[in-house]
């Protein structure tokens, strides 16, 4: 039995042994793991305290980046706030630059409606221009026939001068001619008259000879046979017969010596004209050096003035009618210095409003970089926190991750702390919500900045377009100024204002006035060595019909002269009548002149028949500044037309457009048919007419 | 002391400039017609001024007129009426325009209401008049030389509320066809401001 029971305790002393040293090795095992877990529990502890460092860390970390964001937050709703503040500000300027660009716009609208008017104005003015081109065109083609006429007698003048010139230098040549042969004639009948005169005194002896020898022949013949008687009284009578005819021959050669005499006058006469002739002929050259200079200055005058108006200057009238349109031109040209001075202001004004919409469209630009510059910053500052954000998720998900790990083997204290983690990771989830919230709303503000700056830029741009096109309308204006500078460079002022004045007595003057009186002498000079040629001709051509009809050689002579004579009388005749018909125009046109600067009226009269005494139409032209002052528009040539009847001896009004403005009418009304008296009229309405010209034309535009 | 000497030399009055501006019109019209040829060198003297030898007429009537002229724009220029003097040369022959020489003065209205004088130093002003004439002798190498006999005339634009004297009349700009224009220096007093302008007619081609 017992060692039944040894065995069997052996053997479970053997199992026990075993057993234990299994257990103890299971124990050890128990053990090494205890460690192991022990060494993984302090493990986790130092984890776990390393997370609570960490958590720590975070949660101050966290607590930081809190203030820090609640700062930026705050900054950022303040930022916002400002924003949406400069926004309002933004807006309310957009919608005064609006105001201002559609009162722009309005103005531009404006300035174009009155440039359009402008522009169908001065197409009315050029139209009424053309108009006055077609008559004055007209008036030229009349003038021009006038110029043909005068062109016409001009020649006819020269080639009458030409050949009175011819004529006069035949008649020079043949007076020299003639003046030759009547010397040679002179002298040879001089030499006649002297061996005459020696034959009539040797006949005279003889005679006296004769008659002795015929006493002593008569007393011979008392005592001579009859036939001696008879032969020498034959050959006395022979010889009585031959003296006789010397005698006649000799009375005949005292005749010729008589004639010579009156030769001897004419070739006097003809030496005096032959030396007149060739002072004349002296004087030839110069006359027509002059001729020429006159003509040329003449012709001169005419291409400058046909340069300048496109017209001939033949008559007093044409240059009346050029200064009317001379001044006509000057009042246009101060309308048009008005209007430019308008367009100048106008120009101004909008140079103004576009420097001020360049201002403010800068202004807003700036303000709308500056807005998005914040908005890059707010984006900016968006991303960062965003980025936080994430950094915290992660951060968040990663604790989480270790809180799940630790939650089967970390036992009460990772209990504790994870609690904690997870309150703290909670506020940091609402944190974040809340910084989510405001990321959102901050990113609308973004949005909402941004559609303000995009509808600002767009404003600007707007501004910036119509900055250009007033722009490019200021240089159009500025182009318009430029030409109308250059087109009134030489003498440009405003007559409203401005007063041309200079001395009566001027170099000018002085130099015209005696270059006329210089001329005026010549012409008499040479008007008066004419007469005196004219007077001694016809004193010669007198002489020289008394003493020619003893002589036929000379008749040929005398009618030469007779018809150069003619001639020469007929020429001054039509010079003398021409320079007659001047003076009479130029005292006519003194006498209007002076009727015009006595009492300011240019007067024209027109007799219904001349010579008839019936009646007669007297028209009255103003001052050309004082009429048109009043006058009504379209009316160029403001007057005055009076009827006036000899049978009445009254003068009528007639009417006219001048003599319907409202102030004439009144005049007339008052003064004609009330008072009866045109004078007082007359004087009344040049007064009235000065004082309206002198305050500046009436209001309304347009200078009349 | 000596600085208040120096400070009232350089005070201009209103009638102190208007003195300087006169002259000035005189000396220059003088200078226009010697270097011109519109009057011959004979008839002209030399007389020291502005630091030059300056060409005048010795022609008496010439220079009564001138006289005339030169006192009558002194008392427009003392009430600030005068606006420009111009120049203007015409050919004897034609009586065409053949130069303007256009002087345009600003008047200060400051000193014209009675404010205070302003200051400049006197030899400023002779030194800017100098180069004015300087510049007058010079032009006649681009002028176009005057072929005819010529002649001229003062005309001045002044205010229209200026009464008109006696002697004198009112008359037409005188403009020039095809012109060409130079401006020249410009001179001022502080009270007068003068710009100077020739206007000269193109020879046809």
């Amino acid at each position: 039995m017992c060692l039944q029971c040894i065995s069997v305790y052996v053997q479970q002393h053997e199992e026990l042994v075993e057993l234990l040293t299994s257990r103890g090795g299971k124990i050890q095992q128990l053990e090494a793991e205890v460690e192991k877990a022990s060494a993984r529990a302090s493990e986790a502890e130092r984890q776990a305290g390393l997370r609570d460092a960490e958590l720590a860390s975070v949660r101050h970390e966290g607590r930081l980046w809190r203030a820090v964001k609640e700062a930026e937050c705050a900054q950022l709703a303040l930022s916002v706030e400002q924003l949406g503040k400069q926004l309002e500000r933004e807006m309310a300027r957009a919608a005064g630059l609006e105001e201002q660009l559609a009162g722009e716009a309005a103005a531009k609208a404006e300035w174009s409606a009155k440039a359009r008017e402008l522009a169908s104005q001065l197409e009315g003015a050029q139209a009424a221009a053309q108009r006055e081109a077609a008559q004055l065109q007209q008036r030229a083609a009349a003038l021009e026939r006038d110029l043909e006429a005068a062109r016409s007698g001009a020649a006819a003048a020269e080639q009458l001068a030409a050949r009175a010139l011819a004529a006069e230098r035949a008649a020079k040549d043949g007076h020299a001619v003639r003046a030759q042969l009547l010397e040679r004639q002179l002298q040879e009948v001089a030499a006649q008259s002297e061996e005459l005169a020696a034959r009539v005194g040797d006949l005279e002896v003889s005679k006296a000879r004769a008659e002795g020898r015929a006493a002593v022949a008569e007393a011979a013949a008392a005592g001579a046979s009859e036939g001696e008687v008879a032969a020498q009284l034959s050959a006395l009578r022979s010889q009585v017969r031959q003296q006789e005819e010397e005698l006649a021959a000799a009375g005949q050669a005292v005749k010729v010596a008589a004639a010579a005499g009156a030769l001897q006058r004419q070739l006097e006469r003809a030496r005096a004209e032959a030396a007149a002739a060739q002072q004349l002929a002296a004087r030839l050259p110069d006359v027509q050096a002059e001729a020429g200079r006159m003509r040329a200055e003449l012709e001169q005058w005419r291409v400058l003035f046909k340069k300048v108006t496109g017209q001939e200057h033949p008559s007093p009238k044409a240059v009346q009618a050029l200064q009317d349109d001379a001044l006509r031109a000057q009042q246009q040209l101060s309308d048009a210095r008005a209007e430019l001075a308008e367009a100048r202001a106008r120009a101004d004004e909008t140079a103004k409003a576009r420097a001020a919409a360049q201002a403010a469209a800068a202004r807003h630009e700036g303000d709308a970089r500056a807005a998005g510059r914040r908005l890059q910053l707010a984006e900016g500052r968006l991303a960062v926190v965003r980025k936080e954000v994430e950094g915290l998720k992660h951060l968040l998900s990663l604790l989480e991750a270790a809180e799940t790990e630790q939650g089967g083997g970390g036992g009460g204290g990772g209990d504790g702390s994870s609690a904690v983690a997870e309150a703290r990771a909670g506020a940091l989830a609402g944190e974040l919500e809340a910084a989510r919230a405001q990321l959102a709303s901050a990113e609308a503000l973004a949005a909402t900045a941004a559609e303000g700056e995009a509808r600002h830029k767009r404003e600007a741009d707007e501004a910036r377009a119509d900055a250009q096109a007033l722009e490019r309308e200021v240089e159009a204006l500025g182009r318009e100024v430029a030409r109308l500078q250059t087109c009134v460079a030489a003498g440009d002022y405003n007559p409203a204002t401005t007063r041309i004045l200079h001395m009566a007595a001027n170099p000018a003057s002085e130099r015209r006035r005696l270059d006329a009186e210089a001329s005026i002498a010549r012409l008499q000079a040479e008007c008066d060595a004419l007469r005196r040629q004219l007077t001694a001709a016809r004193g010669s051509g007198r002489d020289g019909g008394g003493g020619g009809g003893s002589g036929g050689g000379t008749a040929g002579a005398t009618g030469e002269e007779g018809v150069a004579l003619a001639q020469k009388e007929a020429e001054l005749a039509m010079v003398q009548r021409q320079l007659a018909q001047l003076s009479k125009q130029t005292s006519k046109l003194k006498e209007l002149e002076a009727v015009r600067c006595l009492f300011g009226y240019k007067v024209d009269m027109q007799v219904s028949a001349p010579g008839s005494l019936q009646g007669a139409l007297v028209v009255l032209r103003p001052e050309p500044p004082a009429a048109r002052a009043v006058a009504p528009p379209g009316d160029r040539d403001p007057q005055l037309q009076f009827r006036f009847t000899a049978a009445t001896g009254r003068l009528e009004l007639l009417p006219t457009p001048l003599g319907r403005v409202d102030f004439v009418r009144r005049s007339a009304a008052a003064l004609i048919e009330g008072a009866g008296s045109v004078p007082w009229f007359t004087g009344n309405l040049m007064s009235d007419l000065c004082q309206k010209s002198t305050a500046g034309p009436p209001g309304g535009g347009g200078g009349g | 002391m000596a600085s208040q000497a120096v400070k009232q030399r350089n005070t201009i009055s209103l009638r102190g400039s208007a003195q300087i501006v006169a002259e000035f019109f005189n000396y220059a019209v003088n200078s226009i017609l010697y270097q011109r040829g519109i009057y011959p060198q004979e008839t002209f003297q030399q007389k020291k001024n502005y630091g030059l030898a300056m060409m005048v007429t010795k022609d008496d009537g010439l220079l009564a007129y001138l006289t005339n002229v030169t006192k009558q724009m002194t008392d427009w220029l003392e009430k600030g009426l005068l606006q420009r003097l111009v120049l203007v040369v015409t050919s004897a022959f034609t009586g065409e325009v053949l130069e303007r020489w256009t002087f345009e003065v600003q008047t200060d209205e400051a000193t014209l209401n009675g404010g205070a004088a302003p200051e400049k130093p006197e030899k400023e002003i002779t030194a800017e008049i100098q180069a004015i004439i300087r510049q007058i002798t010079a032009s006649i190498t681009f002028l176009p030389l005057l072929e005819d006999p010529c002649t001229f005339d003062l005309l001045v634009y002044t205010d229209t509320k200026s009464s008109v004297p006696d002697e004198w009349e009112e008359s037409d700009p005188r403009y020039i066809t095809n012109a060409t224009d130079v401006k020249l220096r410009s001179f001022t007093t502080k009270v007068h401001k003068v710009d100077t302008v020739v206007s000269y007619r193109l020879a046809d081609a």
